[in-house]
C-alpha cells in the first residue's frame, strides 16, 4: 500500500488493516507506527477489546523501527492493565534487545523462564538473539533442543529451516519442511518450499523429488507461478540427464512445453495491465531445445 | 588499479531494495554494457533486484537469470556483477557474500563484481558511498580500493537521500514481488523514470 493511500483512510478502517496484518502475521512496522501517530494513539479507548492486542502490535512495529517512546508509552499501558503479566514483561526484555544490551535482556528472559518453564515465548527470544548476534550455528543448536520439548510450534519449525538454508545446509532444512508439510499437508508453499530445497540440492532423484512436490503445490494452488516454474524446470533437467529414460524424457518433454504455455497464458493475461515489450523474448529463453 | 562506476540508477536501486526489506538479506544483479573489459574499468548501468526470501535457493535464480540474459541483451547490456546486503545489521563481509550467482557471473565474465551493500553506513542522510566492491581477479574476487568506487554523477547520494525521503521504495518491485504478482515490473521503469527526473 502507498503511504498516500494510507493517509486517507479514517482510524475505524486503519483499527480493520491492523488488523488484517496481525491475522496475517504481516511485518508492516512503518505503516502500523504511521497510523498510530496519526489516528490511533488519540482514539485508543474507541478500541474496545481490541485495545491491549492493537499495543502489542504498536510496541512491537516501535521496536521495530527503534522508537523507544512509543514502546515506552504501549509498555506502561500494558503493564498497567496487566501488572504481573510475564507476556508484558517479555517487552522489557525485548526494549532491550532493541538497545542491544543483549546481557540485561537474556536476564530478564531467563527470570521469566524460571517463574514458568512451559512459556516459550521466552525461549524464542534467547534464540533470536543469538541470531541478531549473528551466532547463527550456535541458535540452530538452542532451536534444536527447543523443538524437542515444544515438538508442535510450527513457528520454531519454520525458523529452523530458513536458519539451515541460510547455512547450506539443505538435508536439514529440508527435514524441517517435511515436519511442517505433516502439520498442514494442504499448505502449497510448503510443498513449493520442499521442492526448491531438493532442486537446489541437484542429483537426478533430488529433482524428480522436487518436479512431484511442485506438482503438488500447483493441484494445491493452481496460481503458484513459482510452482508453475518450478515444474518447468525439473521437467527440463529431467529430460536433459543421462540417467532418463527414453520413456521418462518423452514425459518430461511434454510437461515442460504444457508449463510453458501455461506460463505464456498468465503472462499475455496480465500483459494488458502493463506496457511489457519484451514479454515475447522474455518467454522465447524459456524454450526448450 | 581498475574504477568500478555506479550509474545514479544503478546505485539508488540497491539501496532502495535495502530499504524496502531492512529486515532481510537481499541480492540482485548489475547490468554494464556490452564489451571487451580489458582494463578493467566498469561502469555499472543498472542494478535488478532479484530476492529477498531464501536467497540460497537456486531454481527461480536460474529463472531470473535467463529473462535478465534475454531482455538486457536486447538492449546492448550483460550480467557484469552481484549485488547483497545481509540481513544481520552488523554484517558487512565480502567473504560471506559469496553466492552461487556470482561464480556463475564470473564465469561468463572476466571483469565480473561482487558487491556488498555496508549497512552501518545506511541513513536516511546519506553522506557515505554505502558499498564495498570486489573484482574477479586472477580466480577468485579481491577487494577493490574505496578510492576506485566511484559514483556517477557525483550528487548520486543527494537524489538518493531525496528518493529515501519520498519513500519510492515502497514501490520497488523485485523479482521475489513478482513471482508473487506477474503484472509487478522487475525492471521498474517508473522508478528509472524518477531518478531521471531527480538527476
Amino acid at each position: 500500500m502507498e503511504m498516500d493511500n494510507l493517509k486517507q483512510l479514517n482510524w475505524s478502517e486503519a483499527r480493520d488493516l491492523l488488523r488484517t496484518w496481525r491475522d496475517n502475521n504481516e511485518r508492516k512496522s512503518e505503516e502500523v507506527l504511521y497510523f498510530w501517530k496519526s489516528l490511533l494513539e488519540y482514539n485508543l479507548n474507541k478500541l474496545g477489546s481490541e485495545k491491549f492486542v492493537v499495543l502489542e502490535q504498536v510496541c512491537i512495529a516501535a521496536l521495530d523501527c527503534y522508537n523507544i517512546p512509543v514502546v515506552d508509552f504501549c509498555i506502561k499501558q500494558l503493564s498497567n492493565e496487566f501488572p504481573n503479566s510475564l507476556r508484558v514483561k517479555k517487552y522489557y526484555a525485548m526494549r532491550l534487545e532493541a538497545q542491544e544490551r543483549y546481557d540485561d535482556a537474556l536476564k530478564v528472559l531467563d527470570s521469566l523462564i524460571k517463574k514458568d518453564e512451559t512459556n516459550n515465548a521466552p525461549r524464542k527470544r534467547k534464540i533470536a538473539i543469538l541470531k541478531a548476534q549473528g551466532r547463527n550455528v550456535e541458535a540452530i543448536k538452542e532451536l534444536t533442543d527447543y523443538l524437542k520439548i515444544f515438538m508442535a510450534d510450527t513457528e520454531g519449525w519454520q525458523e529452523l529451516s530458513e536458519l539451515y538454508i541460510a547455512e547450506q545446509d539443505f538435508n536439514k532444512a529440508a527435514f524441517c519442511v517435511e515436519e511442517l508439510i505433516l502439520h498442514n499437508p494442504h499448505n502449497h508453499l510448503l510443498h513449493q518450499r520442499y521442492a526448491e530445497i531438493r532442486y537446489t540440492q541437484g542429483g537426478f532423484d533430488n529433482i524428480e523429488l522436487a518436479r512431484a512436490y511442485y506438482c503438488q503445490a500447483l493441484k494445491l494452488n493452481p496460481s503458484n507461478l513459482r510452482a508453475l516454474y518450478g515444474v518447468y524446470l525439473s521437467s527440463s533437467n529431467i529430460a536433459a540427464s543421462a540417467k532418463c529414460t527414453a520413456q521418462k524424457k518423452k514425459e518430461a518433454v511434454k510437461l515442460a512445453e504444457w508449463a510453458v504455455s501455461e506460463i505464456k497464458k498468465r503472462y499475455l493475461a496480465a500483459k494488458e495491465d502493463q506496457k511489457d515489450t519484451n514479454l515475447e523474448d522474455r518467454l522465447s529463453a524459456l524454450q526448450i531445445s | 588499479m581498475s574504477e568500478i562506476t555506479f550509474s545514479s540508477r544503478a546505485y539508488c536501486k540497491i539501496i532502495l531494495h535495502a530499504a524496502k526489506y531492512p529486515h532481510c538479506s537481499i541480492n540482485g544483479v548489475l547490468l554494464a554494457k556490452a564489451g571487451s573489459y580489458k582494463n578493467k574499468d566498469i561502469e555499472f548501468v543498472d542494478a535488478i533486484p532479484l530476492f529477498h526470501i531464501s536467497l540460497n535457493l537456486t531454481p527461480m535464480a536460474e529463472i531470473a537469470l535467463t529473462q535478465i540474459d534475454q531482455v538486457a541483451s536486447t538492449q546492448g547490456l550483460i550480467i557484469a556483477g552481484y549485488y547483497t546486503a545481509h540481513e544481520n545489521l552488523r554484517e558487512n563481509l565480502l567473504e560471506k557474500a559469496n553466492h552461487r550467482i556470482s561464480d556463475k557471473i564470473a564465469e561468463n565474465f572476466s571483469a565480473a563484481c561482487l558487491v556488498v551493500v555496508d549497512n552501518r553506513k545506511l541513513s536516511p542522510h546519506l553522506d557515505n558511498l554505502a558499498l564495498k566492491v570486489a573484482q574477479f581477479n586472477d580466480g577468485k574476487y579481491r577487494a577493490v580500493d574505496v578510492s576506485r568506487i566511484l559514483l556517477n554523477p557525483m550528487h548520486t547520494l543527494d537524489v538518493c537521500t531525496s528518493l529515501l525521503e519520498q519513500r519510492v521504495y515502497k514501490s520497488l518491485a523485485d523479482f521475489d514481488n513478482h513471482l508473487d504478482d506477474i503484472t509487478l515490473d522487475w525492471i521498474n521503469c517508473n522508478i528509472n523514470r524518477e531518478i531521471e527526473e531527480i538527476e
